[in-house]
């Protein structure tokens, strides 16, 4: 549906967007994540064809946005990070004028305004201006105004940026109904949003894509070994050794220290259970276990120990996982 | 066509939302009325004199030609102004509120954009005409001027304020956010803004021999009429 091909977009010297290529398929939800000033929000205008790349090919439901910009168009809904409303404007005079920039027939506008507002849940504030509305409708009336022409293709810039908690789940429930009859891509920075409501996700750091697989994947992917945290009241004595000697332990790390309970991290061989030896050997020494529990790492991990460099080296240096690009 | 008429409703909407309509409109009320009252006060002081004058008896004064073609000529430079007031916000501010997206990322071209705001424009600008019409509806009531070249010279006018606001609607290629080009009147605006005086030009000899004496015999009235514009301009 989407097929976006080595896209490079540079400002003078600047580049923003950096040789990018991703694939969505038909329904899918992809999840665009990536810290401040990535590139997200560059790479969602060139799509949309608010601005045209310096290199490369971006083909949205079978048109490329370049050569068939007015049929590319015609097939995409875009949600810009500020919902672009006409303050002076009630919300069901707006989504009438978006109707009509947008090519909807005469004869379907009022059925199709109808349909948008109830599915965005804006019917009450129709006939409210659009710039008195609270952040959290103007969203909608922007998600609204998106969904107007019926697109194939959704492209959201942080849709649920300034919702409230209630408002968020709302969104990312509606943003998964709408899966089904449209693709969408949307970008955001908060990471359980991507693992609730994406079926895949593309990393983007700097302007280059750091990762694309499916959110699970990806967690899986940088655990590489089992890691266990264990809490210790040991009196004071040091349990590091004592631990080490488990077998199957590979590294042991005091993580925190507190009135005289301790913390370590003990990380295993992949695949070996390493809990009971851990209990034994703890008891056998005559110290309290307070707490054992498996560590694993969040999604959250994973994008900054990718979006660092360091870490990135460490995360490239591990075995790669089918689908997933580390450059 | 539905896009570039809605973007043109939706263009002129927003200049009755804002006080900048009303502004521009009130404006140019009160500039056209003192024009008009100061360009009449001359005219009848001119006839006064013209009627005293020689032995020849009375000599005519054409009011097309004294009356309403200084008129046309002088409030053909507030439209320069006055337009490009008008239009230079509407890309900038399109830009600023992050509306310009919608509009870009909308199966229309940058065309139809352009002529959109450029049609919006000018209906604003032809709710301005109405308000001078009045003038020239006054001098048609209590004088008695040829209809030809003052539907010529309005046209000429529209023309002008059509190059004005030009000016601001295209200035999306400027690199300027807040379109400060809109401000520099360009050569075709210039070309343009003489046009309505030259059509009232148009044909003087002709006019001179027709309504020479009729409007001798009516400056009294005028004298009387040209109070009303004044009080007009001022609301």
């Amino acid at each position: 549906m989407i097929e976006v091909q080595h896209l490079t977009k540079r400002y003078g010297r600047i580049t923003a967007v950096d040789d990018v290529s991703f694939r969505v398929e038909r329904g899918e939800i992809l999840g665009f994540l990536g810290p401040n000033g990535a590139g997200k929000t560059t790479t969602m205008r060139i799509l949309t064809g608010y601005m045209p790349a310096t290199e490369g090919k971006a083909i949205v439901a079978g048109f490329d946005v370049f050569d068939q910009p007015l049929e590319a168009k015609r097939r995409t809904g875009y949600l810009p990070e500020t919902p672009p409303l006409y303050p002076d404007m009630s919300v069901a005079e707006y989504l009438d004028f978006v109707a009509k920039v947008k090519g909807v027939p005469s004869n379907e506008r009022r059925e199709r305004i109808r349909y948008v507002m109830e599915r965005t849940r804006i019917a009450d504030m129709a006939s409210r201006l659009t710039g008195k509305l609270s952040k959290g409708y103007k969203q909608r009336v922007g998600l609204a105004q998106a969904l107007i022409h019926n697109p194939d293709v959704l492209i959201l810039d942080e849709p649920t940026a300034g919702l409230d908690p209630k408002q968020i789940i709302e969104t990312r429930q509606l943003i998964k109904e709408l899966a089904g009859d449209h693709t969408i891509i949307l970008s955001t920075h908060i990471l359980p949003e991507v693992s609730q409501t994406c079926q895949r996700v593309v990393i983007i750091n700097k302007g280059r894509v750091v990762a694309v697989d499916t959110p699970d994947n990806l967690t899986a992917r940088l655990r590489g070994s089992e890691t266990m945290y264990v809490q210790v009241d040991a009196d004071g004595a040091d349990a590091t050794a004592v631990l080490g000697r488990i077998p199957g332990v590979t590294r042991v790390a005091e993580a925190d220290r507190r009135e005289g309970l301790v913390g370590y991290e003990v990380a295993s061989e992949q695949g070996r259970d390493i809990r009971r030896d851990l209990a034994r050997a703890i008891v056998a020494s005559g110290w309290g276990l307070l707490e054992l529990r498996p560590t694993r790492m969040s999604l959250e991990e994973v994008f900054l120990s990718l979006t660092t460099e360091d870490v990135q080296a460490v995360a490239a240096a591990e075995p790669v996982p089918e689908g997933a690009t580390v450059p | 066509m539905t896009n570039i008429l809605a973007i043109a409703q939706k263009e002129l909407k927003s200049y009755f939302a804002s006080p900048i309509a009303y502004i521009v409109i009130g404006l140019w009320a009160l500039l056209y009325g003192w024009f008009f009252t100061f360009i009449l006060n001359y005219f009848l002081r001119q006839s006064l004199q013209m009627s005293q004058f020689g032995a020849q008896g009375p000599q005519a004064m054409n009011i097309n030609q004294q009356m309403i073609r200084p008129l046309l000529q002088n409030v053909t430079i507030l439209v320069l102004f006055l337009m490009p007031m008008v239009t230079m916000r509407t890309y900038s501010e399109e830009k600023r509120s992050g509306t310009i997206e919608l509009l870009l990322t909308s199966p229309i071209t940058d065309f139809q954009i352009i002529m959109g705001k450029f049609l919006g424009a000018m209906a604003l600008y032809g709710v301005m005409l109405l308000v001078s019409l009045i003038h020239i509806g006054v001098l048609f009531a209590f004088g008695n001027p040829e209809w030809k070249p003052v539907i010529t010279s309005i046209s000429a006018c529209c023309c002008s304020a059509a190059a004005s606001s030009r000016s601001g609607c295209s200035s999306r290629a400027s690199p300027t956010t807040r379109s400060s080009p809109a401000w520099s009147p360009s050569p075709c605006s210039c070309c343009c803004g003489s046009s309505p005086g030259w059509a009232a030009r148009g044909d003087r000899q002709r006019k001179r021999l027709r309504s020479g004496s009729r409007s001798s015999t009516r400056w009294t009235t005028s004298a009387k009429a040209s109070s009303i514009p004044s009080t007009l301009s001022t609301i």
